[in-house]
């Protein structure tokens, strides 16, 4: 769980990469946004110095998908980097080679507090947890300052 | 020409005490600031304080004491350091090298004493601003570096040194002989026959002088007064790291020239390592026949001195180059150098971003205290300043002002009906939302121009939280929490 001054230092040791803006090189195709993202993608999965990577996967295909999933792995140099490829809804069907696969969707609580709830909806060995239709809710506490107390995330089985 | 020598002196009095604070705040102690500094000599088996700060002279300390006198002086936190005579002698040669910036000569004062540095300010004063304004300028300019400064013209070096060191003499007739610099032994000599100040001095037959004092003294009492001229052997800034290859003629074989950058390349990592520096600009000129001299500059983000790392960033530009007729020569330049940073790729990745994206492509966001989402945050480019995890913990640690704030704001806030507040629902593009819960009003100022507004945090019976301002009698959603 990470309280408000978790998450501020986590944005602010954070870089941001905006692929749509591209700079044209002289005698090539200009190069798509997808380009961009991916390679991007892939750059920051390649350094050394970085630990998790959040991408927006939308429109990646399966080719795409299983070179950042390469990239992100675990080689005889480097620890496996974390890389979370955010799909929209709508392509939650697509192939994907991801390790795991879930599904993340707002849950009315009966707290005041925001929670989401994300399904397992498949996974490799390498997961840990079980297999598919493990729920993991997540929720966010309102009051850093006291109040009500952070809770860890609840792992419920369906 | 016969314009008159003015001589701009800068006496540093707790040189050694700046030195290691600043030495332990680029090691990231920040607290240094705030408390007394000890520096610390182990002489005969016993433990001296040397130098001491100005909290520390303060608190009572003195050169010469014990170090359990000082300590109980001056009680914890107390930062201590051991005296460093190569640390103090290179930060002065840096500092001598940054006083540039007011005149082009300037030297660090050899003889023995507190260190100075003097500025040879003659022919300088059509382009700076009246002696005051300027000594008070550099005073200050000094102090934000963290160095304790007072400063004197004069039209001599010793003259303006002395009354730099001095502080309290109106002219140098009044000041004391300890800031004329002479030695110890002709100090007390001088004080028998009770002469203490410059002015004395010279008031005494000069052919009486060498005998008893020796000539060293007389000749410290003319160059103050001008009768005997004194020399100023300037420092020089080490000219930036810098190579180039002459072909026998004319090359169009981009092989040949990517191979010939490739060793200039090596040699300039070369040359930063020994000076344990890296290079954040540099420029490649080539020249070619028949075309003009056509000049590159390629920014890193963080000094590098890794020649795979350049040669990359350099390498699309080398094969973009017109070359006319054939390249005759390629020099390599660094025009900006930094410290190396920790070898981690974060810095190689960044540029190898901004290269293909541009710098508006790369950010990283910076705090602003306010109670405001909408301004209290901002893009900062990355490109700009390089990123280090120093900065973002201390980015992080300004105040989080205020409650959570929604993960969207709305770019254009959108109209809302609401009845009242606490009301069961609410109408939303023309859909009635029933809702659960309401938590609020929280009243966020704004700047003068704008009228303040109160915010609610409202869950729908779907689980959605928004965030509805209400500013007069109108009601807007500004963001949601997805």
């Amino acid at each position: 769980m990470i309280d408000e001054h978790g998450s501020r230092a986590l944005v602010a040791a954070s870089v941001f990469i905006d692929a749509s803006v591209r700079e044209r090189v002289a005698g090539e195709p200009p190069r798509s946004e997808q380009a961009n993202r991916l390679w991007a993608a892939e750059q920051a999965l390649a350094c050394d110095g970085v630990v998790a990577v959040i991408f927006d996967a939308d429109g990646f295909d399966m080719v795409a998908s299983r070179r950042t999933q390469l990239t992100a792995a675990r080689t005889r140099d480097r620890p496996a980097v974390l890389a979370l490829a955010v799909r929209p809804w709508s392509q939650r069907m697509m192939p994907t080679a991801a390790a795991s696969r879930w599904a993340v969707r707002p849950m009315s609580g009966e707290t005041s507090a925001p929670a989401w709830c994300a399904e397992l909806l498949r996974g490799r060995s390498a997961v840990g947890l079980a297999q598919a239709g493990t729920r993991i809710t997540l929720r966010a506490s309102w009051s850093w300052r006291g109040g009500e107390p952070p809770s860890a995330p609840v792992i419920t089985s369906a | 020409m016969g314009s008159m020598p003015r001589i701009l002196a800068i006496c540093l009095p707790r040189w050694k005490a700046d030195c290691a604070r600043r030495e332990a705040i680029r090691r990231g102690d920040r607290e240094v600031r705030h408390i007394p500094t000890l520096i610390i000599r182990a002489e005969r088996g016993q433990r001296l304080v040397v130098a001491c700060c100005a909290r520390a002279s303060r608190a009572g300390v003195r050169p010469g004491m014990s170090l359990a006198h000082a300590r109980a002086l001056c009680p914890e936190p107390r930062h201590e350091a051991e005296e460093s005579p190569e640390r103090e002698s290179s930060l002065l040669r840096a500092c001598a090298i940054w006083c540039q910036r007011y005149a082009p000569i300037t030297m660090i004062e050899p003889t023995p004493g507190p260190s100075a540095i003097i500025i040879d300010m003659t022919g300088c004063e059509r382009v700076s601003p009246c002696e005051r304004t300027l000594e008070g300028r550099v005073v200050a300019e000094l102090a934000r570096l963290g160095y304790a400064a007072r400063v004197a013209t004069a039209s001599t070096a010793a003259a303006a040194l002395a009354l730099a060191q001095d502080g309290s003499a109106e002219d140098l007739a009044g000041c004391s002989l300890r800031a004329l610099r002479l030695e110890p032994a002709v100090l007390t000599a001088l004080a028998l026959v009770n002469v203490r100040t410059v002015g004395e001095l010279a008031a005494l037959p000069r052919a009486s002088i060498p005998s008893r004092y020796g000539e060293a003294t007389l000749r410290r009492v003319g160059e103050a007064t001008g009768e005997v001229a004194e020399f100023i052997v300037p420092i020089r800034a080490e000219p930036p790291p810098s190579a180039e290859r002459i072909f026998d003629g004319p090359v169009t074989n981009p092989e040949a020239i990517a191979r010939a950058a490739e060793g200039l390349v090596e040699n300039i990592c070369a040359q930063l390592l020994a000076r344990d520096r890296g290079a954040r600009e540099f420029e490649l000129a080539a020249c070619c026949a028949d075309a003009p001299e056509q000049a590159y500059r390629l920014t890193l983000g963080a000094a590098s001195a890794g020649a795979r790392h350049i040669m990359k960033m350099l390498a699309p530009r080398l094969e973009r180059m017109p070359m006319g007729l054939g390249v005759e020569s390629l020099r390599l330049v660094v025009l900006r150098m930094g410290r190396l940073g920790p070898g981690d790729g974060i810095a190689e990745w960044i540029d190898t971003v901004v290269a293909r994206l541009g710098p508006a492509g790369v950010l990283r966001a910076g705090f602003v205290e306010d109670h405001h989402p909408a301004r209290a945050t901002a893009w900062i480019r990355v490109a700009r300043g390089g990123f280090s995890l120093q900065r973002a913990h201390r980015d992080a640690s300004v105040a989080a002002v205020g409650a959570w704030r929604p993960s969207f704001m709305a770019p254009k806030p959108e109209r809302v009906e609401v009845p009242e507040p606490h009301a069961p629902s609410l109408r939303w593009r023309r859909h009635a939302v029933p809702l659960s819960a309401w938590h609020g009003p929280e009243r966020i100022a704004s700047p003068w121009d704008r009228a303040s507004a109160d915010y609610w945090r409202v869950r729908t019976r779907d689980g959605q939280w928004l965030w509805l301002c209400r500013c007069g009698a109108e009601w807007t959603l500004a963001g949601i929490w997805s």
